[in-house]
């Protein structure tokens, strides 16, 4: 058995011990929950199942952390890019209310353009949230408007679509382009 | 010697923040509801592509040290020592397998950093800043089997409700593949019950932010820190948003690791002390980046009391008989009453700050780490802290020369807004009152009366009185007529003193004493100087020995009171005349007080000798008596060495008799009644 195999086998016995993701949700699995696309379509995330996949929750009106985390997530996707390597990207939105497609759509013009924006029916997109533990607050602003706090930690999915580790804020791109090629050579 | 630098790696991605600040710059494709979002993106692109982290961006937006390379050197491993602040407590927590530890498992057996977050903590300088720094530590610890062996990185969420331990298995699985993983540990807590002691304990305090509507968001209000922690569990250093670096943090480590090796090979006595002042400070060679302190650590200070009684009635060689307000009761018991009184913190407003705190006894009672005095709570004086040695001779008494009695004088720092900040005289008198070890002290001294006004004044101007320092070796060559007390360049700077620098025109020398003042107030250009506009646009601070930073002046500006303007005797008599003008000093014990003139702006003995060998600065009112000097190079030198001849023999032991006395907030006990028993002696 190589490291890497051992290694795996460890840590599935542990996502048992500490209930596994797939019991947040019943069914088929978050994988099936329609959501959709910058362009309108439906999209479901078993779609990229199959894949790596860097996953990120934020919203268009994000006035700090958001760009900050979408820019470090273009940097990482270019250099897998001219790497060969291939990696999913996703951005989900917490705030549909505001995030139409149209808007996630020219949000995402200014990052990564393989970047898939998604957005959805409020229940749908909490199923979402909820299946990942991203914790998300509507937080009204003296101007009248309103942000959403959100967990702004990357994650890396496996192919089944379950998350494999946390990225947070503050660590180089240069790090979730080693994480993803780590994570890929222990998969095959 | 081991080094362990970070090397420069990348500020969080930099290049594409700059890249994307340039596409945002020319599209328009941004709907107008964007616009504030498109105008803050921008902001904060501006500020991470900026190559010099810790400039201040268009915006006023700052980004932490951490992220970029430090504009200062930093400083040399075990040229510094890290006291321990305390101990760092243990506590359950949860790791980041689900299992309960203690935190002290998880420190490991030797140093840890420890380190609070929570998950979304969207505060660029906050979660994230601490991040990018434990990053750049861990990737240090996996190219140095050495470091890794030492330190240990464990953050700890403050957010049990939202950071389960699954979450913190996925933070840990970032190093799962890589060549350290076990080097970062993440913990959380099971619930708030768990948590509040150990933010307790860490004094974090951490709130959680509400919105407009007054419900919880998932913010929490809390200030970065970032402990670093020795094997014996005790807090070595805390770092904040502007010290959290990585190459502060491996140099501190460094420099325990030093002082470990040296304390097992014994610990070395304390050096004798160069100089003839004894126990105190020496700021000599400050600025430069091999200075040593030769301060004395405060418990290897010895106090001892001594009869200052003698100092007032037989001043020591040099000095004249010191002139006394006859209704003075200048007595031990007086004495011993006005320096309890110097030496008390309580006498301020919010109870820490006494007369002492800028008249330090070992920095020739003035003060030489601040160019300008600053008072209770920071708040800044615009005059330098002048010594009080040898005060009993000044027929004027501050810069400007508004007072003439040491008793009156005493009120003007107790009640200044900026400096001992009490609100009214009656304040101070009912502190005073109100103070059990000062039980019937003023009744002993001044025929039963109260604390009041006049005694309290008299009393402390009792103690000033006594702080005469002289028989110095000059006097002991000049008035003592020992040929051998100094050398020959203080001879010839003495020469020079009375004739050709015309020094002794205002600092006076007659034949049977030297007071070196005559007390009168004369406009050397200094004072002109600094009501000029200053339009530099950068301002050079100093950190520590040989470190240096330029600070914008705009920056300053901003956190900083500006001085008020200084007119000096004009603002007593309002005669346009006496527009800056400000009292000679006395030179006496010239070498200890640095930095000099009214405002603290020369810092050394050598500038102020070249100061007046330019003959000041020209102003329309600049004193008749100033001119160029010419004085050669090695005339110089000659003052200069006079001016560091004029230490008191008897200064050590006013020294040790001011590290006798009590600083009055040691609690109930009532230290040192009638000033006889000395807490050191």
């Amino acid at each position: 058995m190589s490291p890497g195999l051992r290694h795996s086998g460890c840590v599935l016995l542990l996502c048992c011990l500490l209930q596994p993701w797939t019991m947040a949700i019943a069914g088929e699995g978050v994988g099936a929950i329609p959501l959709i696309d910058q362009d309108g379509a439906d999209f479901r995330l078993s779609a990229v199942h199959g894949s790596v996949v860097l996953l990120l929750f934020g919203f268009t009106h994000c006035p700090h952390i958001c760009p900050l985390e979408m820019s470090r997530l273009t940097a990482a996707l270019e250099t897998l890019e001219s790497r060969g390597q291939e990696v999913k990207a996703i951005f989900i939105t917490v705030d549909p209310q505001r995030d139409s497609p149209a808007v996630i759509k020219s949000y995402l013009s200014h990052f990564h353009p393989t970047i898939i924006g998604l957005t959805g029916m409020p229940g749908n997109l909490d199923a979402v949230t909820d299946y990942y533990r991203v914790k998300r607050v509507q937080a009204p602003t003296t101007q009248g408007s309103y942000l959403v706090d959100h967990g702004n930690s990357l994650y890396l999915l496996n192919a089944q679509g379950e998350p494999e580790a946390l990225v947070p804020p503050g660590l180089p791109s240069s790090h979730i382009v080693n994480l993803v090629a780590a994570l890929q050579e222990h998969t095959h | 010697m081991i080094t362990w630098r970070v090397w420069k790696t990348e500020a969080v991605h930099c290049n594409t923040a700059r890249r994307i600040s340039l596409q945002t710059g020319c599209r328009c494709g941004f709907c107008p509801a964007n616009f504030r979002m498109l105008r803050r993106l921008l902001i904060i692109v501006v500020i991470l592509a900026g190559t010099s982290p810790g400039q201040v961006c268009a915006a006023g937006e700052l980004i932490a040290p951490g992220y970029g390379t430090l504009d200062y050197v930093v400083p040399t491993a075990g040229s510094y020592a890290l006291p321990p602040l305390g101990g760092a407590a243990d506590a359950l927590v949860v790791d980041s397998n689900g299992s309960e530890r203690q935190l002290y498992q998880l420190f490991g057996e030797r140093y840890a950093l420890l380190s609070f977050m929570y998950s979304s903590c969207s505060d660029v300088n906050g979660c994230p800043l601490t991040a990018h720094v434990f990053y750049r530590l861990q990737r240090a610890m996996a190219q140095n089997p050495l470091l890794a062996k030492s330190l240990k990185l464990v953050s700890l969420s403050f957010d049990p409700e939202h950071d389960t331990p699954q979450n913190m298995h996925l933070y840990a699985n970032n190093f799962r593949h890589t060549d350290a993983p076990d080097h970062w540990r993440f913990a959380t807590t099971r619930n708030q019950q768990q948590l509040a002691p150990i933010l307790q304990a860490y004094s974090q305090d951490v709130q959680q932010a509400l919105a407009t509507n007054g419900l919880p968001t998932t913010d929490f209000y809390h200030v970065l820190r970032v402990f670093l922690i020795d094997p014996q569990r005790r807090i070595r250093n805390i770092y904040s948003v502007s010290f959290l670096h990585a190459d502060l943090i491996l140099a501190d480590l460094e420099t325990l690791l030093l002082q470990e090796r040296g304390t097992q090979v014994g610990r070395q006595p304390p050096p004798e002390r160069p100089g003839s002042f004894g126990p105190g400070d020496r700021k000599q060679g400050y600025a430069r980046a091999d200075y040593r302190t030769d301060s004395l650590a405060l418990q290897n200070r010895e106090g001892q009391v001594t009869d200052l009684l003698r100092y007032a009635s037989n001043p020591p060689l040099g000095l004249p008989a010191v002139p006394r307000p006859h209704e003075l009761v200048l007595s031990p018991a007086s004495i011993a009453l006005g320096r309890k009184l110097f030496f008390d913190r309580r006498l301020s407003l919010n109870k820490t700050f006494s007369c002492a705190m800028c008249h330090v006894p070992e920095q020739g009672f003035a003060n030489n780490e601040m160019a300008t005095a600053v008072g209770i709570e920071g708040r800044s004086v615009r005059r330098n802290a002048p010594s009080l040695l040898n005060v009993a001779y000044a027929s004027r008494l501050f810069h400007d020369g508004r007072e003439d009695r040491l008793s009156q004088q005493v009120w003007a720092p107790l009640l200044a807004a900026n400096e001992m900040g009490n609100p009214s005289i009656g304040y101070v008198i009912n502190t005073i009152r109100s103070l059990a070890d000062y039980d019937g002290l003023f009744a002993a001294v001044y025929d039963a009366q109260q604390p009041g006004m006049q005694n309290i004044g008299d009393a402390l101007a009792a103690y000033q009185m006594t702080l005469n320092a002289a028989d110095s070796p000059f006097d002991r060559w000049y008035f003592g007529g020992d040929a051998q007390a100094v050398g020959a360049a203080v001879k010839h700077g003495f020469e020079l003193f009375r004739g050709k620098a015309g020094c002794a025109s205002c600092h006076t020398v007659t034949k049977d004493y030297a007071l070196f003042s005559d007390y009168a107030m004369h406009n050397t250009g200094v004072g002109y100087l600094s009501s000029q506009v200053n339009s530099a646009a950068t301002v050079q601070v100093q950190l520590a020995p040989g470190v240096f930073v330029d600070v914008q002046r705009e920056v300053l500006e901003r956190v900083g009171e500006p001085l008020a303007a200084d007119l000096g005797l004009y603002e007593i008599t309002e005669n346009p005349a006496d527009r800056w003008k400000f009292k000679t000093p006395t030179l006496r014990n010239v070498a200890l007080s640095a930095p000099y003139m009214h405002d603290g702006s020369l810092t050394s003995l050598r500038e102020v000798v070249e100061f007046y060998n330019r003959g000041g600065i020209a102003n329309p009112l600049l004193d008749p008596l100033l001119r160029p000097l010419q004085l050669q190079e090695q005339e110089v030198d000659a003052l200069v060495a006079l001016l560091q001849a004029l230490n008191g023999s008897n200064l050590p032991v006013l020294l040790r008799d001011a590290f006798a006395a009590p600083v009055g907030d040691t609690g109930g006990a009532s230290p040192a009644k009638g000033g006889q028993r000395g807490q050191g002696s």
